[in-house]
């Protein structure tokens, strides 16, 4: 079984090649263009990790993601901000709301890639031991 | 305003001076002038009433010794007409001897047994005679001694009328003397009073010898000097009066023995107003006969000394001389002399009868006294007068103060105003206006006005440049942060497409996008500083401080940029200690520093040149030589004061920066000429983020460049730890 990763871009571009970079490295993704559209996707599938835009219409990523950690089914959910905000006061928002990781635009596919690993491995190893 | 702070404010004290000069001077000069006036008038009043009552006290004195001279005058002349009077009667009695009886007393004469005189042995109550030895005792002689006690009843009534006359008597010239009152002439022989063979023409019977046709031409009443009275009866003087017979023989002379005592007593006990003055008498020849106790230390008297003694004609002392050559001079007078050490008004009249005079003598000083008491009441009238001038005049001065002080206040109260919202409005408080000064109507209301219109206006400026500056910086953080999106896009999907993921690329395309490539890494480039620059310029940009070992990372940027180097042909050289100190530092902030540096050095360096890098420690309390380790000129030369420094420094050979530009090296956007940007490519924002950056840790940032050898861009941090950092406030 393919790993599913949640991309929320409200840019479609963006969505698209966030889509592209992940799709070529072997990932399954899910694709949604805003908030609500993402809590839909969590709500029906279960994706390993979740690539965030912070800065979108309507709901932001910070408040998606704190919807995240407030539901018990995705509360320990690897999720990792994309955003082109970089400012410290940023990261440290994002992590205080609870982000595992923190990636700025713009981005090379390797940078990605290898934080989109480190999470699902460090994820995977918790979750091996739980089983 | 309080009177310290107008004192405190330079114009207060100016026009305070300028105010107290103009209304105090003429004041003063006023009030002096008429202070002298005052005192002038009142000396010159006392001193002309001083004059007057001193001239009042001489005239009143001298005409007291005139008096005083006139009535012992008068006494001696009475005494001259008596003589006078019985001198007639003598030349009755001996012109006319037939128109009187002989012996109308029957007075008993008889020879002295031993002494051979004749004498009348017995006091009868009519008067002793003598006749001498030398007298040829005959019929003759005797008629005329019988005779001559008609003479008793005129001796008797001199005697009688003339207190100070003691005796009255007839010297013939045949040595025959009648005598009133009688005396034993026996006795007087026995004390060596008269001598037995004395004869009238021997220039020792002074009686006689006077009056006598030699010595009297003009046969008038003369007068002895003064003597010492034989029996004790003090000073005495006689009277003689030579007696005619019309047949010009002299008969002889009467004479009357004064005594001077009660007239001396009458001098001593002269009372004056003041208490050392004192009177005396002087004869004709300078002889002192009657003087108070209290003039004897003026008048040369000493202990011991006999009255006879007393001759001031004849004294030491030249002004007692003097005195007497005065007095005798027979003229009235004064004159100030000086007396045993004692300035004395001295006053004199002449006794013209005897040849006497009869001086005055008062001290200055206490005829001046009593002249004091006048002056003092003008002098206290002066005082009367000057007390209200004086109040006056402090009462002027005290107004003057007080309106110099409100003027000057009135004057200086609006300028400190003016002062206090001109500073206040510097230090920044746009809100400072002049409000109570602008309500006034005059020329300095207008200048409050124009303040607070001129204030009104920065502050507007001010307010509108500062919005301005806000939504500059808040469109240029959301400007980058929107650009992101895009480029990321862009730089993503270049980024696929180099990878060769959607297919495989002709050389030419894959050429193109490598080009696109460049061109929005360089846009990123800008993108990020400029959000850099406005962070710095908001106050946003934040320092993550760590602990910071920077000889690994200084060694880690150098190979880091060594390709790029390497790449252009350049060489890297790498000067970094190992065991450089650690520093409190945010590491990517320095690295970026770092990075900034050393690839300007890169881009700025043609090829085969070099890029010099060091890090090393400095210490402020050992001297540092700044040239060591440099390509010569381009050793850097920082005003590190004396602390503790991890110092950093980039040097490249290449064209140098122009020292018209040095001084703009720091600022934003720049960056040389235009032909070194172009060729640079770079944003021109870097140095300017640098220099935030280091001056956020506390640190120092400089470069020090030669035109055509290079440059030296350097940063130091502190080794103890970065310190406050507060960058210039800037409005624009």
């Amino acid at each position: 079984m393919t790993t599913q990763i949640l991309v929320v871009d409200d840019e479609r571009h963006m969505l698209r090649l966030a889509s592209y970079v992940l799709e070529s490295a072997g990932y399954e993704v899910l694709a949604a263009s805003d908030a609500r559209e993402a809590l839909v996707f969590l709500e029906a599938e279960s994706p390993s990790l979740v690539l965030c835009d912070i800065a979108m219409p309507g709901m932001d990523g910070l408040e998606l993601l704190r919807t995240i950690r407030a539901n018990p089914r995705t509360t320990d959910l690897p999720v990792v901000m994309l955003t082109a905000r970089g400012e410290d006061r940023d990261r440290l928002q994002a992590a205080a709301a609870g982000a595992n990781g923190y990636l700025t635009k713009p981005f090379s596919s390797a940078e990605v890639l290898s934080e989109v690993a480190h999470h699902l491995s460090t994820v995977g190893g918790e979750r091996g031991e739980e089983k | 305003m309080t009177l310290p702070r107008l004192f405190r404010s330079k114009i207060g004290q100016r026009i305070l001076r300028l105010m107290l000069l103009v209304s105090l001077l003429p004041l003063l000069v006023l009030g002096l002038y008429a202070l002298r006036s005052v005192n002038a008038i009142t000396t010159r009043s006392i001193e002309r009433q001083q004059e007057l009552l001193l001239d009042e006290l001489r005239s009143r004195q001298l005409e007291a010794v005139a008096g005083q001279a006139a009535l012992i005058d008068q006494e001696f002349a009475y005494i001259e007409q008596a003589a006078g009077t019985l001198e007639d009667f003598c030349t009755l009695l001996y012109h006319h001897p037939e128109r009187f009886t002989p012996q109308v007393y029957g007075g008993h004469y008889e020879q002295h047994p031993t002494l051979g005189v004749w004498w009348a042995p017995e006091d009868a109550g009519h008067s002793a005679i003598f006749i001498s030895t030398r007298a040829t005792v005959d019929e003759r002689l005797m008629a005329k001694v019988y005779l001559s006690e008609h003479m008793d009843f005129w001796l008797k009534q001199i005697i009688l009328n003339h207190p100070n006359v003691v005796s009255a008597y007839i010297n013939t010239e045949d040595n025959f003397t009648r005598l009133y009152p009688w005396f034993s002439v026996e006795e007087a022989i026995e004390y060596g009073i008269l001598v037995p063979d004395s004869d009238m023409h021997d220039p020792a019977y002074i009686f006689y010898w006077l009056a006598d046709a030699e010595h009297n031409p003009e046969r008038t009443q003369v007068w002895t000097d003064v003597y010492l009275d034989p029996v004790g009866r003090g000073w005495m003087v006689s009277c003689v009066s030579p007696v005619y017979l019309p047949d010009d023989t002299l008969k002889g002379v009467v004479g009357l023995d004064v005594t001077t005592e009660r007239i001396v007593q009458n001098v001593i006990g002269l009372e004056f107003d003041y208490p050392s003055a004192y009177a005396f008498l002087l004869s004709s020849n300078g002889q002192v006969i009657g003087f108070p106790e209290r003039a004897a230390a003026d008048l040369g008297w000493r202990e011991g000394m006999a009255l006879s003694d007393l001759v001031i004609s004849q004294s030491d002392s030249p002004v007692l001389r003097q005195i007497a050559t005065t007095m005798t001079a027979h003229q009235p007078g004064q004159q100030e002399v000086i007396l045993n050490e004692q300035q004395k008004f001295f006053f004199y009249a002449p006794i013209p009868t005897t040849g006497w005079s009869l001086g005055f003598v008062v001290p200055l000083d206490e005829a001046m006294e009593s002249t004091h008491a006048v002056s003092a009441e003008t002098r206290a009238e002066m005082v009367r007068l000057r007390t209200p001038l004086l109040v006056g005049a402090a009462l002027t001065f005290v107004l003057a103060a007080l309106v110099s002080v409100a003027f000057s206040r009135r004057i200086t109260h609006p300028i400190a105003e003016l002062a206090a919202g001109a500073n206040a409005l510097a230090e920044g408080d746009l809100e400072a206006r002049i409000e109570a000064l602008s309500q006034g109507d005059d020329e300095l209301a207008d200048l409050a006005r124009t303040f607070n219109m001129m204030g009104r206006r920065i502050q507007e400026d001010i307010t509108r440049l500062q919005e301005l500056d806000r939504m500059k910086d808040e469109f240029i953080s959301s400007v980058s942060h929107e650009l992101r999106t895009p480029l990321a896009a862009i730089m993503g999907f270049v980024e696929q497409l180099q990878m060769g993921r959607p297919g495989p690329l002709t050389d030419v395309q894959q050429e193109f996008l490598d080009i696109i490539a460049e061109s929005a890494r360089r846009l990123h480039l800008l993108v990020a500083d400029l959000l850099d620059v406005s962070q710095l310029d908001t106050g946003r940009f934040t320092f993550d401080f760590t602990s910071l070992s920077p000889s690994p990372l200084f060694r880690e940027r150098a190979e880091a940029i060594r390709p790029q180097a390497e790449q252009k042909g350049l060489r890297l050289v790498v000067d970094v200690a190992d065991d450089l100190p650690t520093v409190t530092a945010n590491a990517d902030r320095v690295k970026q520093v770092l990075d900034n540096l050393t690839s300007n050095a890169i881009k700025f360096t043609p090829a085969g040149e070099a890029v010099l890098m060091r890090a090393f420690a400095v210490r402020g309390a050992t001297p540092h030589d700044w040239h060591a380790g440099y390509p010569e000129g381009l050793g850097p030369s920082p005003n590190l004061g004396s602390g503790d420094w991890l110092f950093v420094s980039v040097t490249d050979t290449g064209p140098g920066i122009s020292p018209q530009d040095l001084p703009r090296i720091f600022s934003k956007f720049h960056r040389g000429d235009l032909a070194t940007r172009q060729a640079a490519g770079g944003t021109g924002l870097g140095l300017y983020i640098c220099k935030g950056i280091i001056e956020g840790h506390g640190g120092r940032i400089g470069i020090h460049s030669l035109e055509g050898r290079g440059t030296t861009v350097w940063f130091a941090l502190p080794l103890g730890g970065p310190t406050q950092y507060c960058p210039d406030t800037k409005l624009v």
